[in-house]
């Protein structure tokens, strides 16, 4: 692994670039920075590893300057730090960012309740999926973790009565009910009365967005409590196998780090490796799971076993999965945006059993749908302008880089 | 309220956790947050776990070296705090406590005695809102600053 600089991360740039395949991926978004992986490491680590990386990353950071990502790793790292006895005069204000992630969670998992019991007296199944679900699975102590937002999955049969039921208990979505709506899209946020928001998925990931993409999901649940609220969500390798996949994205950083989260899973959600080796090979995405489980055997010592690195590895991935991945891990390119659209729709189109050009010709209304277009007519203007938006948001972005250095 | 009355948390709408001794308890219904002081972290889990007022006088007054009349009142008004609060409720129904809880609690050298106190913020959606490492006073949120940013 070689690093360079090029990205700011808590008061430090740097970037790292990762081997995949023998090609050279940047992968500034997605990977924790060198000072980010020493916090990861004194947050969730034990004995002199934690130890010392918490004090070189002291002697690195500024407390009172941290970037997104770092803060919210600070109530893993307090309740760490109480558990290695070790001291500092922040202590008391990280122990402040778990008590207020514990409050907020917990209003929002009251507010949250209601809406999955909406949803299951009407009669349709309704998984609590992501962040919530990971705090249900390894600990329930949703002070660890400060939440995001709220994700709920559900069968793409029950989309349309999923919208009326939640229609009729107040919370309304920005885009409406269409049987092209759920063929292109993997969900859709909704507003409550209140202003908190849920993201309702009708498909876990949005590289399998297609009929029957989720059924094994469905056929292996858990029941767990977020406080005193029973849910249900998925098994312990599908979360780590959602983690991995959905971490890698282009701007998530207001996110807690896929990493932290999937580390957690492994050390604390006794992961069926079997499932997990056969789902990333029947959904296609062994590329990114087998990057993400890599990266946390390298730097948080994860127990990932032998032979399931072994059979990731050994798993065919296409060129253009690598081409997506690389896609990914550069979202600041103009085209980014476009080719990830098309490497999903590649992949919903096969899923659906669709030829060559009828996967040429859907594109075009695809990104209709996605983008909110009225007609297809919008569509080279949007391309257009969204083009040039991300030229405009790289060079925001620069912008202050640019100075940094002149100074 | 009687001295042998026995309470439990008021679940649902009650939640609590221990961070570093120190119990943390939000009523999401009425949008409240607490704090446990002084020897309030260490009766609160026999409290709700059944352990009555006299229960609690008792293990503080075995393990602490405070008077026990004065314990007593200490006591009386911390159960009160939290019944008055909606955080506790009367264990009605439910097996009490037993004699295991409180000697298991007991710590085995006299500690100097600290009232049990309960610190209650009224309005946890604004203080949601507030920074929890800029905006605070050093011991931490919800201890908000109002004089700005502060350091440790």
């Amino acid at each position: 692994m070689i690093c360079r600089a090029s990205q700011t991360s808590g008061g430090c740039s740097e970037t790292e670039t990762l081997y995949v395949n023998d090609e050279a991926i940047e992968g500034g978004s997605y990977f924790p920075s060198k000072v980010q992986t020493l916090l990861l490491r004194a947050a969730f680590l034990d004995g002199d590893l934690a130890r010392d990386s918490f004090q070189r990353w002291r002697e690195i950071v500024d407390p009172m300057a941290l970037d997104q990502t770092s803060f919210r790793l600070l109530p893993q790292l307090a309740w760490n730090l109480v558990r290695l006895g070790e001291g500092d005069p922040y202590l008391d204000r990280w122990k402040g960012t778990y008590r207020r992630a514990f409050a907020f969670n917990s209003t929002l998992f009251h507010a949250m309740a209601p809406v999955v019991q909406v949803l299951s007296a009407t009669g349709i199944p309704a998984l609590v999926v992501d962040e919530a679900a990971v705090i249900a699975t390894v600990s329930g102590e949703s002070g660890l973790r400060p939440m995001g937002d709220f994700v709920i999955l559900i069968p793409p049969a029950e989309v349309a009565r999923a919208f009326d039921a939640l229609t009729a208990f107040g919370w309304r979505s920005t885009v409406r009910f269409s049987e092209r709506l759920v063929a292109s899209l993997r969900g859709a946020p909704f507003s409550g009365p209140d202003g908190r928001r849920i993201d309702l998925q009708w498909y876990l990931l949005r590289e399998n967005c297609y009929p029957r993409a989720d059924e094994p999901v469905w056929l292996v649940t858990q029941d767990r409590h977020l406080g005193p609220f029973g849910i249900r969500v998925p098994c312990t390798a599908d979360q780590l196998l959602h983690v991995c996949v959905d971490g890698l994205q282009p701007g998530v950083g207001t996110r807690l780090p896929w990493s932290a989260n999937a580390f957690a899973l492994c050390v604390g959600g006794d992961v069926d490796w079997e499932r997990l080796v056969t789902e990333t090979a029947r959904r296609r995405v062994a590329l990114p799971v087998r990057t993400a489980l890599r990266w946390i055997r390298e730097h948080l010592k994860a127990s990932v076993p032998d032979v399931v690195m072994e059979r990731l590895e050994a798993l065919p991935v296409t060129a253009a999965e690598r081409r997506e991945l690389r896609a990914k891990l550069n979202p600041w390119r103009p085209t980014t945006g476009l080719r990830i659209r098309w490497a999903h729709h590649m992949r919903a189109a096969a899923g659906r059993g669709c030829g060559r050009a009828a996967t040429l010709a859907g594109f075009g209304p695809y990104l209709q749908q996605v983008w909110g277009l009225a007609h297809l007519g919008q569509l080279p203007s949007a391309v257009l302008r969204r083009g040039i938006e991300r030229v405009w948001e790289r060079l925001g972005r620069m912008a202050p880089l640019k100075r940094r250095e002149a100074e | 309220m009687k001295s042998e009355e026995r309470f439990r948390v008021a679940t649902p709408e009650v939640i609590h956790q221990t961070i570093d001794g120190e119990v943390i308890l939000v009523h999401l219904a009425r949008g409240t947050y607490h704090s446990l002081r002084g020897s309030g972290a260490f009766l609160f889990d026999p409290l709700v776990r059944g352990a009555s007022r006299a229960d609690l006088a008792a293990m503080l007054s075995a393990g602490t070296d405070g008077e026990l009349s004065r314990i007593e009142a200490a006591v009386a008004r911390f159960v009160e705090d939290l019944w008055r609060d909606g955080l506790i409720v009367a264990a009605v129904d439910e097996a009490g406590g037993d004699g295991a809880v409180a000697a298991s609690s007991t710590p085995s050298t006299k500690q100097p005695f600290e009232e049990p106190r309960l610190e209650t913020f009224t309005d946890l959606q604004d203080l949601l809102l507030t920074d929890p490492i800029h905006d605070v006073e050093p011991p931490g949120w919800p201890n908000v600053a109002r004089g700005g940013p502060t350091k440790p």
